[in-house]
C-alpha cells in the first residue's frame, strides 16, 4: 500500500465528512414530514400522561352556514385519526367531540362549558365567527384551558383581548382580516384601477376589512379614489340593485369580503349585471375576494368564476410546496374526495400542536404550555407559523392569486401567486400603526 | 343624481318584487282560506330549491324542473296539512305558529341528511342581459318580473273564473254558510294548501338559478313574506302584491339613497303601517 | 296546599346545587333561572291577557344592553346600571304597549317583532355605541359565581312572587276576562286598553330584569339577544310547559334547556329532534305539561 500522506488523509476525512453531512441532510429532509413546533430550550419526552386526551372543537353546525363545520372537522377528524393510528399522543388515545356554535355566542359559550366541565376536555378549538369568538374567548380564563381558534378573523379577538385584556389562554392559528383588508390593498396597489368600490356584507366583518383596506391603500396608492360601498345583508336573495347602485359610481375595481352561499349568489348576479366587465384590466379582473379562494366556493361556482380575478384564503392548498403540505393535501383527498378548506388545515394544524405541545412539555398544565407555545415557530402545512407572544397570534403569509380554470383539476387553480412577507401586513403590538410598514411593497411585488 | 338611474334601480327593485310577491302569495292565500299562519312556508321554500335543483340534475330541464318540483312541494303542502295542520284549525295563532316553526326545524335538518350542509348550485339560467337605458339589465330580472306577473294572472283567474275559486272565496268570507250549502271544506282547505305550498316551491326553484340551495335559506325568506303578507293585509292576494313591490322598490332605492339603512328598512315600514292602519293596505278590520 | 310543599322542596333542593362542585351544572341552572323568569314575565301577556308578543327580546337585550353600555362604555358601577336597564325595559315596553294598543292577535305579534327587530338593526349598526355585531364584552360579574347563584336566585324568587301577586289579584283577573272575551269586560266598565297598556308594562320591565341578570352571568351582550328568533324561546317554552298556568312557563323552561342541552349532546342534528319534540307538543299536549299534570290529578 502506497503511503498516504497526512494531507490526503485529512482530505478523505474531510470528503467522508462532507458525504455523510450532505446524505444525511437528504436523508434527514426524506423522512416523514409532520407538523411540529421547534421552541429554544425545549425538547421532545416520552411517558403517558392521561388516559385520554380530550378534544372540543365547536364550529358551525346548523343553519345556512352549516358548511364550515364540516370543512373544519375534515381536517381535525383526519389529525385525529392519524395520531390514533401511530399510537396516539405518548400512548393515550385522542378522542374529539364536535359541538354546534349555531352561530350563537350563548350557545358556543353554552358548549364550552359543557366540554371543559361535563366531558373533561382538555382542549377546545375551533369558532368560525368573530361575534362568537369573542364571547367565548372571554370565559376561557374561567374554565381555564387553551383555546386554538381555527377560523374567526376579527382583529379585536388577538389585538383588544390578548394583547390589552391579557387573556393567555387564547391562540389563533388562522389569519385575521389583516389578509383581507391590508393584503388585500397591497394586491390593490399593484393594479391599474384607480377608483374602488365595494359590496361587502353588512356586519363587522365587513366593516373591519373595507377600513384596514382603505386605510392601507390610500397610503400605498395616493392616487386611489373610493367611490362607493354597498352593503349586503346577510342572506340577501338579490344583490342586483346594490350591484347597480355600486355602478353608478363607476369604479374600475371592486373590493369584496362576501364568503359562504351569499357569495355564490352575489358572483354568479355579479356576472349577469357587468360588474365584472366593469374592472377588467390587461391582466385580468380587478376584482379583490380575499376569501374567494374557499373550498366551498371553488366546489360550488367552479369556472363560473371568472379567470383573472384576484382571490385569497387563510390557507390555499397548492402553497407552499413542501413536502408537508403535499402530503396533508393528499391524505385529505384520499380521506375526504375534497382539497382541504383552509379551515380544515388550521384545525389540522391545531390538533397537532396539541399532540407536540404534550410531547414536549410532557404535562398538561396549562402555564407550561403558554410559555411553550409564545415565540416559538411551527411547521405546517401552510407554512412557517411564528407564534407571536404578545398577542398569540399565528403570522404566516398566505399568497393572492389569479383565478384559472385548469381542466386537469375538479376546481379552479390559482396562478400568478403573489407574495408579501407577513411582518409587512400583519399589525403589531401595541398595534398604534397602520401599515404598510418598512415601505417594504416596493421591492416585493412585481407588476401584476 | 341622474334620473335613469333611478329608473333602473326602479325596475331592478320591481324585480326583486316579484320574488317576495311569489313566496308571499301562497301565504296570504292559506291565511286568507284556513286562517293559518304556515311558518313552514319557508321550508316549502327551500324544498322547492332543492327539488327543482335535484330534477334538473336528471332531467336537464329547467322548465319541466321548476314546474314538477313545485307540484312535490304542493303534494308534501298537503300531507302536511291532512295530517298535522288539520288538527289546528281554530286554535290560537301561538299554537299555529309553534307547529308550523316544529316543520321547519325538522324540514332544515331533512334537507341536511338528504343533500349535506354544503350548499348546493345548479346552472345558471336565462343568462345574459339586455341594454336599457345604457345599463346592463340580467334577463334573469326581466324573466322574475314576467314570471310575477303570470302568477297574478293566473291566481285572479283560477280564483275569479273558476269553480273551485268560487268556492274558496266562498268559503273564506263566510264558513258557515258555505259548508251548510254543500261545499266540502276538507276538500276546499287541502286544496287550497296545496297551491299555497305551490307557489312557495315555485319561489324557490325561481331563485335557485341565481343562487344557491342551502339548508336554511328559508329563514331569511318567511320573515320578508310575513312582513309583505300583514302590510298588504292578511288574506289579500291584491294586497301582498302591491306591498311586495312597496318592499322592493324601497329595498332598491335604498340601497342606492340610504345604503346604512337598508337593513332596517322592511322593519320601518311594517312598523309603520301597522301604527297607521294596523289591518294593512287591503285587510278587513 | 300539597302543592305549595312540593314547590318549597323542590327550590330548597336548587339550593344545594353550587355544592356539588359541578361547575357547568352551577351555570346552566343560573341560565334556567334567568330563562324562567323571562317566559314567567313574557306569559303575563300571553297566557293571562291571551296577547302572542314577538317582541319580547327587545325588553331583555334593551336592559342587557343598556347595562353593558352604561357600565363598560360610561364606567358607572353595576348598581346603578342594573338598575338603568331595567328602567330602560321599562320604558320601551311603554312605548310599545302605547303603540300597540289597539291590536290584536297577529297584528300584535307582527308589530311587536317590527319593534324589536329595529332595535336589532339599530344595535347591529351603531357600531361605536353598541359594538356592533361583536357586541360588547367585558361587563362585570360583581361577585363569584357561587354566589352569583344565590343573587339569581333571589332575584329571581322575588320578580315571580311579585308577578305571581299581580296575575293573582283583580287586575289578573280582569286581564284574563279581557282574554275570554273583550266586548263583555269593557261593558262592565273597564278600560281595557289601560289594562293592556300595564300587562304590558309589567311584562316587559320584569323581562328586562332577566336582561340584567343574563347579561351579568355570560359578561358579554351580542346582537343575537335582539333577534326574532329569541323571542321565540319563551314562547315555545310557555307552550311546552301550559300558558294557563302559573309555573307552565317555568316547567317548560327547564324541560326545553335541558332538553336542547341533552340532544346537542348526542347528535349535531338536533333541530329534527327539536322539531318532532315541539310539533307533538302542540298536537298531543295543548295545555302543556301542566295541562296532563293537572287532568291527572283531578281524575282522582
Amino acid at each position: 500500500m502506497a503511503e498516504v500522506s497526512r494531507r490526503e488523509f485529512l482530505k478523505y476525512i474531510a470528503a467522508l465528512g462532507v458525504g455523510l453531512a450532505i446524505g444525511g441532510g437528504i436523508g434527514y429532509s426524506a423522512r416523514k414530514p409532520e407538523v411540529k413546533i421547534v421552541k429554544k430550550g425545549a425538547e421532545e419526552v416520552g411517558g403517558k400522561i392521561k388516559e385520554k386526551i380530550k378534544i372540543g372543537h365547536i364550529a358551525i353546525f346548523s343553519g345556512p352556514f352549516s358548511t364550515y363545520g364540516e370543512l373544519q372537522k375534515r381536517g381535525s377528524l383526519l389529525a385525529v385519526e392519524e395520531i390514533n393510528k401511530a399510537g396516539g399522543i405518548m400512548g393515550s388515545k385522542v378522542e374529539i367531540i364536535y359541538r354546534d356554535s349555531a352561530a350563537k355566542p350563548a350557545e358556543a359559550v353554552k358548549q364550552v362549558r359543557s366540554l371543559v366541565e361535563s366531558e373533561g376536555c382538555d382542549f377546545i378549538i375551533g369558532i368560525d365567527s368573530s361575534g362568537v369568538v369573542l364571547a367565548v374567548a372571554e370565559v376561557m380564563p374561567e374554565v381555564n384551558k387553551l383555546l386554538f381558534v381555527t377560523h374567526a378573523a376579527t382583529h379585536r379577538l388577538t389585538e383588544e383581548l390578548v394583547y390589552k385584556k391579557g387573556i393567555k389562554q387564547v391562540f389563533r392559528i388562522a389569519v385575521p382580516v389583516y389578509q383581507d383588508g391590508i393584503m388585500a390593498a397591497f394586491i390593490a396597489s399593484k393594479l391599474p384601477a384607480k377608483r374602488w368600490g365595494c359590496v361587502h356584507p353588512d356586519y363587522e366583518y365587513g366593516y373591519a376589512s373595507w377600513e384596514l383596506f382603505k386605510k392601507t391603500l390610500a397610503k400605498l396608492r395616493p392616487d386611489v379614489e373610493f367611490v362607493g360601498e354597498a352593503w349586503a345583508k346577510i342572506g340577501t336573495t338579490d344583490f342586483t340593485p346594490l350591484i347597480s347602485s355600486i355602478m353608478e359610481k363607476k369604479p374600475d375595481g371592486i373590493h369584496t369580503v362576501e364568503w359562504g352561499f351569499d357569495l355564490f349568489t352575489f358572483v354568479r348576479q355579479a356576472k349577469q349585471t357587468g360588474l365584472f366587465d366593469a374592472v377588467k384590466y390587461d391582466g385580468g379582473y380587478a376584482w379583490i375576494n380575499p376569501m374567494g379562494y374557499s373550498i366551498d366556493a371553488m366546489e360550488a361556482l367552479k369556472s363560473e368564476y371568472p379567470e383573472g380575478c384576484w382571490v385569497s384564503g387563510r390557507y390555499i392548498w397548492m402553497y407552499p410546496d413542501t413536502p408537508l403540505n403535499k402530503k396533508f393535501v393528499k391524505a385529505h383527498l384520499d380521506r375526504w374526495g375534497h382539497f382541504p378548506a383552509y379551515s380544515g388545515e388550521t384545525s389540522y394544524t391545531a390538533v397537532y400542536m396539541i399532540k407536540k405541545l404534550i410531547e414536549m412539555t410532557k404535562t398538561l398544565d396549562i402555564d407550561t404550555h403558554i410559555k411553550t407555545l409564545e415565540d416559538s415557530t411551527v411547521y405546517s402545512p401552510a407554512g412557517v407559523r411564528f407564534i407571536r407572544k404578545k398577542d398569540h397570534q399565528a403570522v404566516y403569509s398566505v399568497p393572492y392569486g389569479q383565478i384559472k380554470h385548469d381542466p386537469s383539476y375538479p376546481i379552479p387553480v390559482l396562478t400568478n401567486l403573489q407574495s408579501v412577507p407577513a411582518e409587512d401586513y400583519y399589525r403589531h403590538p401595541p398595534f398604534k400603526e397602520m401599515p404598510p410598514f418598512r415601505e417594504l411593497y416596493k421591492k416585493v411585488l412585481p407588476k401584476a | 343624481m341622474d334620473p335613469s338611474a333611478i329608473i333602473f334601480q326602479l325596475i331592478l327593485g320591481i324585480a326583486s318584487a316579484m320574488l317576495y310577491w311569489i313566496v308571499s302569495s301562497g301565504l296570504t292565500f292559506t291565511f286568507g282560506v284556513t286562517r293559518v299562519l304556515n311558518f313552514a312556508h319557508g321550508a316549502f321554500y327551500m324544498l322547492g330549491a332543492y327539488f327543482t335543483l335535484t330534477i334538473f340534475e336528471l332531467t336537464q330541464n329547467y322548465i319541466f324542473s321548476l314546474f314538477f318540483g313545485a307540484t312535490l312541494v304542493a303534494l308534501i303542502g298537503a300531507a302536511c296539512e291532512r295530517g298535522l295542520i288539520s288538527r289546528i284549525y281554530g286554535l290560537p295563532v301561538p299554537f299555529q305558529l309553534t307547529l308550523t316553526f316544529g316543520l321547519v326545524l325538522v324540514f332544515d335538518d331533512l334537507v341536511r341528511i338528504f343533500w349535506g350542509s354544503v350548499p348546493k348550485m345548479m346552472p345558471p339560467q336565462f343568462v345574459g342581459s339586455i341594454n336599457v337605458l345604457g345599463r346592463a339589465l340580467p334577463i334573469f330580472s326581466v324573466y322574475l318580473i314576467i314570471a310575477g306577473i303570470a302568477i297574478a294572472l293566473i291566481m285572479y283567474f283560477l280564483l275569479s273564473k273558476t269553480d273551485w275559486g268560487m268556492e274558496i272565496r266562498a268559503i273564506t268570507v263566510d264558513p258557515e254558510t258555505a259548508v251548510c250549502s254543500g261545499l266540502n271544506p276538507t276538500f276546499l282547505y287541502a286544496t287550497a294548501f296545496m297551491f299555497g305550498s305551490f307557489f312557495a316551491g315555485l319561489g324557490g326553484g325561481l331563485y335557485v338559478p341565481i343562487s344557491s340551495a342551502a339548508p336554511g335559506m328559508g329563514e331569511h325568506v318567511i320573515i320578508y313574506a310575513f312582513i309583505v303578507t300583514v302590510i298588504g293585509g292578511l288574506g289579500s292576494i291584491k294586497g301582498a302584491f302591491i306591498s311586495a313591490l312597496i318592499i322592493g322598490i324601497i329595498e332598491s332605492l335604498g340601497a342606492l339613497f340610504v345604503p346604512w339603512m337598508t337593513i332596517a328598512l322592511p322593519y320601518i315600514a311594517l312598523a309603520a303601517v301597522l301604527i297607521l292602519r294596523p289591518e294593512g293596505i287591503f285587510g278587513e278590520k | 296546599m300539597r302543592n305549595k310543599t312540593i314547590l318549597a322542596a323542590v327550590i330548597a333542593l336548587t339550593l344545594l346545587i353550587p355544592f356539588t362542585g359541578n361547575k357547568y351544572l352551577l351555570y346552566l341552572s343560573i341560565k334556567i333561572w334567568i330563562l324562567i323568569l323571562y317566559a314567567i314575565a313574557f306569559n303575563i301577556i300571553f297566557g293571562y291577557s291571551g296577547l302572542l308578543s314577538f317582541g319580547h327580546a327587545l325588553f331583555f337585550s334593551g336592559s342587557a344592553y343598556g347595562l353593558a353600555i352604561l357600565v363598560v362604555k360610561s364606567g358607572l358601577p353595576l348598581p346603578v346600571g342594573f338598575i338603568a336597564g331595567i328602567a330602560i325595559a321599562a320604558v320601551f315596553s311603554a312605548a310599545v304597549g302605547f303603540l300597540s294598543l289597539r291590536h290584536k292577535e297577529i297584528h300584535f305579534a307582527m308589530i311587536t317583532l317590527a319593534f324589536s327587530m329595529m332595535f336589532w338593526g339599530i344595535v347591529m349598526k351603531w357600531r361605536d355605541v353598541t359594538g356592533g355585531e361583536d357586541g360588547i364584552a367585558g361587563i362585570p360579574r360583581g361577585m363569584p359565581i357561587f354566589w352569583f347563584y344565590y343573587f339569581s336566585v333571589a332575584v329571581v324568587l322575588i320578580c315571580a312572587y311579585i308577578i305571581y301577586r299581580f296575575v293573582k289579584s283583580d287586575f289578573g283577573l280582569v286581564l284574563e276576562g279581557i282574554r275570554e272575551n273583550e266586548v263583555r269586560v269593557r261593558f262592565s266598565g273597564h278600560s281595557t286598553l289601560k289594562y293592556r297598556l300595564y300587562a304590558t308594562i309589567v311584562s316587559g320591565t320584569f323581562t328586562g330584569v332577566a336582561g340584567a341578570l343574563w347579561t351579568m352571568l355570560d359578561r358579554t351582550v351580542t346582537p343575537s339577544i335582539s333577534h326574532w328568533s329569541f323571542s321565540a324561546m319563551p314562547v315555545i317554552a310557555t307552550l311546552i310547559g301550559g300558558p294557563q298556568n302559573f309555573l307552565g312557563p317555568a316547567i317548560g323552561t327547564l324541560i326545553y334547556v335541558i332538553a336542547q342541552d341533552v340532544i346537542t349532546k348526542y347528535t349535531l342534528y338536533w333541530q329534527f329532534i327539536l322539531g318532532m319534540v315541539v310539533v307533538s307538543v302542540v298536537l298531543f299536549f295543548r295545555g302543556g305539561v301542566m295541562g296532563v299534570l293537572e287532568r291527572l290529578f283531578e281524575r282522582r
